[in-house]
């Protein structure tokens, strides 16, 4: 059943509220515009569930990217979900996993997809390209510039070998 | 302005005609779902504007995975959109961009958001993570992985040294 313009008024006040908290970095209020927190994310197959998980992934990030803010581009209002269309700015000045602080700024269009029971918050899942992050901090060639090849072919000479053999036999 | 229930079913009835034509490799039947054909890849920032372009689009795919199916894991109705969850699964038999065949499988999720302008589709933008794609291809490794981790280390050896002095010096 489509949601109730005061219902959709307030499941939108809570995902402004929960991008308006990270942007203040204000990770607490983020937190608590969840009935329940869980993160989903899609590129990376990373699940981050309950108030631990979810503080600790938010620490993860502030500390890779102290100055991480979203733009927000576009919302819709589904059944049992918003989703919000987005884009996320930030320069790595932290370690990332292993990752060394590359210095480098980044600028990464997301699909957030923030899901409600009822008026609760109790999923964001994210839709994003893990290239796009890493190519623009200098450590992943585009698969289609010269470089990109010349690296999936060193990199990976097998694989290529028998595509090569693959295509020049028909099979 | 809200849509009727009676729109959104119409809409909802289109987008899973798209998919089924899709997946059987009926790209009339695919192309006439569009009342102006059009495809937004976030990822890429490619776009695909009028039959042409989306034709020659969809014969590449075709040659690339020819056995490519979509499932629809959820579609969420907005007023102007029909978003849809799904999974991709597919076997790499046929060149795709100088790359050759691989011969591997691979099977990814993704989002796409069929923009809608009263009853008539007029576009579809779609989210996805090129890592993952590459990754089960054989030709990209993850960045967190070891073998990841030297791939990077020796293709940007530049990028990760700054990165370990400026974590040594603090800065």
């Amino acid at each position: 059943m489509p949601p109730s313009a005061a219902l959709r008024k307030k499941r939108e006040e809570i995902v402004r509220e929960h991008m308006d908290s990270e942007n203040r970095h204000e990770f607490d209020a983020t937190l608590e515009t969840f009935a329940h927190p869980r993160y989903e994310l899609i590129g990376t197959n990373e699940i981050y569930d309950g108030p631990e998980e979810v503080a600790a992934y938010f620490a993860q990030t502030r500390r890779a990217f102290p100055d991480q803010r979203n733009e927000l581009l576009a919302l819709h209002h589904a059944d049992d979900a918003v989703l919000v269309e987005a884009v996320v700015r930030g320069t790595h000045e932290g370690p990332l996993r292993n990752l060394p602080p590359t210095g480098r700024e980044f600028e990464l269009p997301i699909l957030a997809v923030f899901l409600f029971e009822g008026d609760g918050l109790v999923c964001e899942r994210v839709y994003f390209d893990q290239t796009t992050l890493l190519r623009q901090l200098g450590i992943a060639r585009d698969p289609l510039s010269l470089t990109g090849r010349v690296q999936t072919l060193v990199a990976h000479p097998w694989t290529i070998g028998r595509g090569v053999f693959r295509q020049l036999t028909g099979r | 302005m809200p849509v009727t229930a009676a729109a959104i079913k119409r809409r909802e009835e289109l987008v899973r005609r798209h998919v089924e034509a899709e997946n059987a490799a009926d790209y009339e039947t695919a192309l006439a779902t569009f009342q102006h054909p059009r495809y937004e890849y976030v990822a890429t920032d490619e776009v695909y504007d009028g039959a042409d372009e989306v034709m020659a689009h969809w014969r590449e795919l075709d040659r690339a995975f020819p056995d490519q199916q979509i499932e629809i894991l959820a579609l969420h109705s907005s007023d102007e959109a029909v978003l849809m969850e799904a999974l991709a699964r597919g076997t790499h038999t046929g060149p795709l961009r100088g790359l050759p065949p691989t011969g591997r499988r691979f099977e990814q999720r993704f989002l796409a958001i069929f923009i809608f302008e009263g009853d008539a589709l007029v576009g579809e933008r779609v989210y996805y993570d090129i890592a993952t794609l590459l990754a089960q291809l054989g030709v990209c490794r993850s960045p967190t992985s070891l073998t990841g981790r030297l791939e990077t280390a020796a293709a940007h050896p530049v990028t990760i040294s700054r990165g370990l002095v400026r974590r040594v010096i603090g800065r």
